[in-house]
């Protein structure tokens, strides 16, 4: 006959990958009968036995609250397997053990595969396995790491010793008191009854009945145990009366106590010094007055870093795609008789300048992705939201809602429908919109383009600014929104897991940047390159037939220029009310790196290269090379300067920055794109000493004005279209005049 | 008799009038933080305290998976008022993995 070993455990624990691992390729993949959750079996054998194995759905205990529970508890007792192997993570035994106890509870013979043993030792995690046994009754318990296949010949070896003399743990201390009590009472009925012993456990049965488990008490109704069901309901009443407590809660708080006794003595952990360690930290980076401080600071250390000392390697990218890419592929073309030709302009001022535009920004999201990698696994990001929440709560916000704000750092889409976390719809609305103020990621090449444009090595502080101001404009707005049209009841605390400190791995780090950076390539490779081919089009088309043959029109009578210049009087007020601007604010809606490509465009076309190419490609790459290693001397200066630059910022205090290359310093910080802007913001904001102005009030406008289109159609999709429209009124009214204040107080103020 | 743990946890959750972490709890009840986060989830799966996972989903953007903005954040619980809408726990769609 073939016998079953059963595999349980949580989910997450391997369970899956030591099945794999025991059974090897050789599954039967179908779904548990009328359920939708997969089953998985397989054959294996041992010696001369054949037995089945069957990978059982993760769960967390053999309560009958979901069907993954209901479906391991139904095989347990219905198919009586003969063992069950208890996969459990090792690094995490407080909350796997608490199943291990109801499985031995069952009284089945139970394995304990102590999975994940490597993450337990890095942890510092000791683990008796003889102790565990001894306080688990005497279970044979093995230690495995599934996804190297290491412990798997102990553990045949302990399925052969359990086909061969099974035997159940025996923790009968699990239940104290009058729980034990009741249970003893109750098992002492059930073993007088054979049709119910055949069936269930006494043990486990009668700790059912007291649990007032509705499944099991149905199934004895059907069987007519009618007396037992009886006894079992005046059992609890006894407790309650006795302990003044539902007894499934005693119960269960017996089975917690009892697994940290076993943990206890059984396992070792540097707890104290861990969690002492994290504590001490927590206390003054989540203290009620420092922690917003501290927060703001490394904000500003964050933004520094992201916009300074990415800045010579993006001057480097941008000389080495928009001058040598740009160059040579047109040379190249030009050799092929494609020179001044529609396709020459295409790859060119579309690929080229659109989507090279935006690559150019890459070193600084590296650095962002960087420096919010560590910030992920150091463990400081729970600890941001977990300040946040003391200020939003303060302003009468849910303290939740910053978790969708902060994940509006990132991106607005998904924060939109982090909402969904939120249970009040009032709470979800006011959430939704307030993160589409949270700066998102795609925004940040834009202001350092304009930081570094307008303010050299001030171009961190721009950064810092807009970040802040979106966190300033989204609580004012919550504010006055929550005690107008969006009163509720006030928010209900909750409970967040701190993960401890723990010092940043370089390889998880370094994953983090890559798995980031890939994705900004695929969104330059497929959105960006999408729109800058179309807007390379609509460039090309001339708006009336007097102003040029296509590809040859002046980008202002261009299909684009006319377009954008019918709504660019609405931005003169706020000093950017060129058709230049308001063009790639129109794009920008598509997504908002797009605004850069589009400039990026829009001036790679009015500033096409004059004259012959006269260097030579081995000059060109000599250049492209020694621009890397200047490049690598300044991202050390910058990175050192940060130090002083912050120390700065206490009033009199003026301490000194490096400067390695001091005579070249100002051709270093200015690209082409760059020079471009300024001279354009100058002509539109009327002088060149208002055109820093402009550019902060256009980067406020940008910051503040309506989500991208996919951020838009999440809105329509959670809340409807009246929300929508509402949305993007109210962003697009805000941003102008955010923008035409700081435009205007800032002439009064500056000039 | 004393509460059991389990209550005395809920209870937390009860009379908090600010937000806590898991290890302020765990200290004030002499416990593991992984042994509270355990018995918090026994009052999870009945229904008294839910967890606020963040649900990540990208709607219509195109990058879907790709996307290198979207910054995971850690669990937080709180607890199930009487007053709350239980039906929107529902539209939780199953995390889409990102990256």
């Amino acid at each position: 006959m073939t016998k079953t070993i059963a595999l349980a455990g949580n989910p997450n624990v391997g369970k899956s990958t030591l099945f794999n691992a025991l059974t090897g390729s050789h599954q039967h993949v179908g779904n548990w009968p009328g359920k939708t959750v997969e089953k998985k079996e397989s054959r294996l054998k041992i010696g001369e036995q054949e037995i089945l194995i069957v990978d059982l759905p993760g769960t967390y205990s053999l309560t009958a609250y979901s069907i993954e529970e209901i479906i391991t508890r139904d095989f347990i007792v219905n198919e009586k397997p003969t063992a069950v192997i208890a996969v459990v993570n090792a690094a995490n035994l407080d909350r796997n053990l608490y199943l291990v106890t109801q499985l031995i509870e069952l009284g089945i013979p139970v394995i304990v595969a102590l999975n994940m043993t490597d993450v337990a030792k890095r942890r510092g995690l000791t683990i008796s396995l003889k102790g565990l046994s001894e306080r688990l009754g005497g279970i044979p318990v093995v230690e495995t790491v599934g996804n190297r296949s290491q412990g798997l010949e102990e553990l045949l070896d302990a399925i052969k010793m359990v086909l061969e003399y099974p035997h159940t743990g025996n923790i009968q201390t699990t239940f104290t008191g009058i729980i034990k009590d009741e249970i003893d009472s109750l098992e002492d009925d059930i073993e007088g009854q054979d049709f119910l012993r055949e069936i269930y456990g006494s043990g486990w049965l009668a700790t059912k009945l007291l649990e007032n488990d509705q499944a099991v008490i149905e199934k004895l109704k059907s069987l007519d145990a009618l007396d037992l069901l009886a006894k079992a309901r005046k059992a609890r009443e006894r407790i309650e009366k006795h302990t003044g407590e539902d007894p499934e809660i005693l119960i269960a708080d017996q089975r917690y106590q009892f697994v940290d006794q076993v943990i206890d003595s059984a396992m070792e952990r540097p707890r104290d010094t861990i969690i002492t360690r994290s504590e001490k930290i927590d206390e003054i980076i989540t203290h009620r007055i420092w922690g917003l401080p501290i927060f703001f600071l490394l904000m500003w250390f964050v933004f520094q870093f992201t916009s300074n000392v990415s800045t010579p390697f993006l001057d480097w990218v941008d000389v080495f795609i928009n001058e040598f890419i740009f160059k040579w592929t047109w040379n190249a073309l030009e050799l092929i008789g494609l020179g001044n030709s529609w396709i020459s302009s295409l790859i060119t001022d579309g690929v080229i300048a659109g989507v090279g535009g935006v690559l150019v920004f890459i070193p600084v999201l590296l650095l962002l992705y960087l420096a919010l990698g560590i910030m992920e696994d150091s463990g400081y990001m729970a600890r941001a939201a977990f300040v946040m929440d003391r200020v939003m709560r303060w302003m009468g916000l849910h303290g939740k809602s910053f978790l969708p704000m902060i994940v509006g750092f990132g991106c607005t889409v998904p924060a939109v429908y982090a909402t969904r976390t939120l249970e009040n719809e009032k709470d979800r609305k006011l959430t939704a919109f307030l993160a589409t103020f949270m700066s998102c990621g795609a925004r940040l090449p834009i202001y350092v383009v304009f930081g570094a444009a307008f303010f050299g090595s001030s171009s961190g502080t721009l950064v810092f600014a807009m970040y802040l101001l979106g966190i300033i404009v989204a609580l004012i707005t919550g504010f006055v929104m929550k005690n107008t049209i969006y009163k509720s009841q006030p928010p209900a605390p909750f409970v967040m897991e701190m993960p401890p400190y723990r010092i940043p791995r370089p390889s998880d780090v370094w994953s983090q940047m890559w798995e980031r950076t890939k994705g900004f390539l695929v969104k330059s490779g497929t959105v960006i390159l999408g729109v800058s081919i179309a807007l390379w089009l609509l460039m090309a088309i001339p708006a009336h037939q007097d102003t040029g043959p296509f590809n040859q029109v002046q980008a202002g009578d261009s299909l684009f220029g006319r377009i954008s210049g019918l709504f660019s009087p609405i931005f003169k007020p706020a000093g950017f009310g060129s058709w230049q601007t308001t063009g790639s604010l129109m794009t920008g809606l598509l997504a908002k790196e797009v605004i850069i490509s589009t400039t990026s465009q829009i001036y790679a076309v009015e500033n096409q290269p004059s004259g012959e190419f006269t260097s030579s490609f081995r000059d060109d790459l000599v250049s492209v090379g020694a621009g890397f290693g200047q490049a690598v001397v300044l991202t050390i200066q910058e990175t050192i300067n940060i130090f002083p630059r912050t120390i700065n910022l206490i009033p009199f205090v003026d301490l000194g920055e490096l400067n390695f290359f001091p005579s070249e310093n100002d051709s270093l910080d200015s690209t082409r794109l760059e020079g471009s802007l300024v001279r354009a913001f100058a002509v539109s904001a009327g002088s060149p000493e208002a055109g820093p102005i402009a550019a902060v009030s256009f980067n406020v406008f940008v910051l503040l004005y309506v989500p991208c289109v996919a951020a838009i159609s999440a809105m329509r999709q959670e809340f409807g279209k009246r929300w929508m429209w509402a949305q993007i009124s109210y962003t697009f009214f805000i941003a102008w005049v955010a923008a035409v204040l700081v435009f205007q107080v800032g002439k009064l103020i500056y000039l | 008799m004393a509460a059991s743990y389990l209550r005395q946890i809920l209870k937390f959750f009860e009379d908090s009038r600010n937000s806590v972490t898991l290890n302020s709890i765990a200290r004030e009840l002499d416990l593991t933080p992984a042994r509270v986060e355990s018995m918090i989830e026994y009052w999870v799966r009945k229904g008294r305290i839910r967890l606020a996972e963040d649900a990540k989903e990208c709607g219509s953007c195109g990058i879907q998976g790709n996307c290198p903005f979207v910054i995971d954040l850690p669990r937080s619980y709180e607890l199930v008022r009487d007053s709350d809408d239980g039906s929107l726990l529902a539209m939780i769609p199953a995390c889409k993995q990102v990256g």
